[in-house]
Order: C-alpha cells, then structure tokens, then sequence
C-alpha cells in the first residue's frame, strides 16, 4: 500500500491541478475573446458615428427636408441633392473596403448610381499610382459625383495616374454644377464648360 | 486615291453583328464609304473586291485569345492600309500594332465617331489616333519608345480624357487643327521607332514633307538607338 500510496496522491494532485490549469485557459480565452469583441464593437461604433457626422451635415438636412415636406421631389435641384448624396452614401460604405485600388473601387461606386438612373458611363484608366489617402480620394471622386448627378445620357471618367501626378476627369452632357471645393492641399480642381459638355478635372500632386 | 473618290474598306471579323454594324456606319456617312464584308475569311482581303479595298478593317482576334500579328505583318508588308478593330483593351497589343504599321487602332468600345474618321483617314494613307490609343501611348513607359514633348503629351492626355477635340482645345486654348497637328506629330515620332514599315516611312515622309516635324526634331527623339523593339 504504502509503495503505491505516494505515486497514486502525485497523480491525483496533478490531476486536479491539470484540469484547474485548462480551466484557467479556457477562461483567459474567453477573456481574450470578449476584450477583442468589445474593441471591434467600440471601433465599428466610433466609425458609424464618424460616418454619421459626415453624413449630418450634407444628407440629413436633406432627408429632414423631404420628411417634413420642405423640399419637394418633384424639383430638379432636390434631385441632383438625392443624387449627390446616394453617390457620396455609396462612396462612404466603399472606403472601409480593402481593394488593390481604392480609388477605381470608389469610383466605380460613385458611377453606379448615374448608371442606374440610366446614364451610360464609360471608366477607362491608364498608368500607375501610389494610393492617396482617404480625404485625397474624396476630393478626387467629389468632381465625379457631382457631375454626374446631372448627366443626362453619357459621361466618360478617366483616371490618369503617376507617381507625380493623379488626375481624376469626368466628361459629361451635364446642365448646370456647382465645382466642388477641395479640402486637402495638393489637390486642384478645373471646370469647362463647352455648349452642353461639361468637363470636371481634379489632380492630386502627392508630394505637395 | 483621289479626293472625291469613293472610298472602299473590307472588314474581316468573325461576329456577324460587328460587320452588320459597321456596314450601316458606312452606308450612312457622308460621303458614303463602300464595305466589303469578307466575315472570317481571311482569304477575302487576299482576292477578289476584298483585295482591291483601299483600307482593311481587321478584327485582331479571329481565333479568341489568339491575336493574329503575324497576318497583321503580311497585310502591312504587302502595302494595305491597316485598321486594327479590336476587343483588347491592354496598351501593349495597341502599341505592338502601331510599332508593326497598322495606321490606326481602335477598340469595339469606339463606335461611328471614331471608326468613319479612321477610314477616311487611312484611306489616304494617314495615321488616325483613337482616344484609348492615345490612352496607351501615354502611358508607354517601354525605354524604346520615342521622346515626346511636353505639349504633345498634354494633348494626347487631354485628348484620351475628354474624347473630343473640341474639348481640347477649348482647355488648351488651341485650334483643333493644332490638336491634330500635336497628335500626328506623335505618331510620327513612333513610326520613326521599332520595326521598319512602307506605311510607317510613308507617314514620317508626308511630315517632313509637309512641315511638320524637322529631321533635326525627328534624331532627337529616338531615346535609344539600340537594339529594343
């Protein structure tokens, strides 16, 4: 008994301490596994905020205004706004994507709304270039977006890209608009206006 | 041919509906261009009315995924006036087609307004640019390629962009005929590049003729001598 006994109680106590030990991983892994939960949560809710804030200020006016009657459908300046800002929602939703080409991917979305609304949209690009970032990309496309929310039946956007040099064109027959103002320095925006055409162009100099 | 002449063209292209297409473009310009439609034979550009057309419309894919420069060769090297007419889209075929002496090349995505102007500019045996062409040759970064200015690349840009070359020079402050002038300046400036070919010597000829490049312009702008393309 007593050859038997000392092996026997090593055994039981490390056992024990075996399943205490897997149980103390296993409720670090939860651990782990809710702190990681939390911090995806807190991020996406910083970003929805984030994109929240930068939809008050141009949709949610305009969605107010179509809620309590103020702005009417019908009107044609209320509907280059809806187009402006579905095409701006859609660029939004595109920028947290993770793309080869972040820029094309925005553009493409920006095009898809003209593109339902039955405008044929050509999009050809040439050369090479470094990813600009974020705001970059926004005052690049807003050219676009705001064309095209008057185009009436067909508008060519090219990108031309270097390493020096990113330049974003949208030819269109569109009426009347607005050249948008950039926010990031280093990017230019030119507007020509010849009979019915209209010819947006934004350029984007990464060193500056 | 002579100004006036009525000018012919044969198309040789496997999808029906492209031949049907542009034999109604042809029918409706003005003045009226004759087609002659040899749909996938080859041997019709060879013999027959076909061989007589003063500009071959030619369809680079006749077998898909095969591009067909070798018969693109023999047509220039047998002297015809050359259109490449294709679904590729990528700048290296564009640009290997410009270098072999087809005198415009073009994409299906380019419809009437490019297609009946290039007849009738390579029925005369001149280059016409398309904007996607255009689009490859500025962004032709192959270390043979020629020299160009900076006004020229500006105006082929411009006119990739915009697809319209009253846009162009609207933006440019230029007259379209200059537009012109600064395009053809480049094709040129290719065709004096690369391999040796009648149309190519024939357009390089008509510039220096014509004025509008200098032989002193021409040797500046071969960046290599040596042996690419």
């Amino acid at each position: 008994m007593h050859v038997l006994g000392f092996p026997l109680c090593v055994a039981v106590v490390a056992s024990v301490l075996r399943g205490l030990g897997a149980a103390a991983a296993t409720s670090r892994r939860e651990i782990e596994r809710v702190r990681v939960a939390e911090a995806v949560a807190a991020e996406t809710h910083r970003r929805r905020r984030q994109r929240f804030t930068e939809l008050s200020a141009t949709t949610v006016p305009l969605l107010e205004g179509l809620a309590d009657g103020s702005l009417r459908p019908g009107d044609p300046v209320v509907q280059r706004s809806c187009a402006i800002e579905a095409a701006r929602m859609r660029r939004l939703f595109a920028e947290t994507d993770t793309v080869a080409n972040p820029l094309l991917h925005e553009l493409r979305h920006c095009i898809d709304v003209a593109d339902r609304k039955g405008v044929v949209v050509e999009l050809d690009a040439r050369g090479r270039w470094p990813a600009p970032p974020v705001a970059v990309r926004r005052d690049l496309t807003e050219a676009v977006v705001v064309v095209l929310a008057t185009a009436a039946s067909r508008a060519r956007v090219t990108v031309v890209g270097s390493a020096e040099l990113v330049s974003v064109s949208v030819v269109a027959d569109s009426g009347e608009v607005d050249v948008p103002t950039p926010v990031t320095p280093g990017v230019g925006v030119e507007a020509l206006k010849n009979g019915n055409t209209v010819w947006m162009e934004a350029q984007w100099q990464p060193a500056s | 041919m002579a100004a006036g002449e009525l000018i012919t063209a044969v198309i040789v292209d496997d999808h029906a509906a492209i031949g049907a297409g542009v034999h109604s473009w042809c029918s409706r310009a003005d003045p009226e261009i004759a087609l002659v439609d040899a749909g996938d034979r080859l041997a019709d550009v060879w013999t027959g009315p076909g061989a007589e057309a003063d500009v071959v419309i030619f369809d680079l894919e006749l077998v898909p995924g095969r591009p067909d420069f070798g018969e693109l060769r023999r047509l220039v090297d047998s002297g015809r006036r050359v259109i490449v007419y294709s679904q590729h889209t990528d700048d290296a075929t564009a640009i290997k087609c410009v270098d072999l002496g087809a005198l415009a090349y073009l994409t299906k995505r380019e419809g009437p307004e490019h297609l009946v102007p290039a007849i009738r500019a390579v029925a005369r045996g001149e280059a016409y640019t398309a904007p996607s062409l255009s689009g490859a040759l500025i962004a032709d970064d192959d270390p043979g390629r020629p020299r160009l200015s900076q006004r020229e690349t500006e105006v082929l840009r411009a006119w990739f962009v915009s697809s319209s070359k009253d846009l162009v020079a609207a933006k440019l402050n230029i007259t379209v005929k200059t537009v012109d002038t600064y395009i053809t300046r480049v094709r040129v400036k290719y065709a004096n590049v690369g391999r040796a070919a009648r149309t190519k010597s024939e357009l390089v000829g008509r510039a220096l003729d014509d004025g509008l490049i200098t032989l002193a312009e021409l040797n500046q702008t071969s960046i290599s001598e040596g042996p690419s393309r």
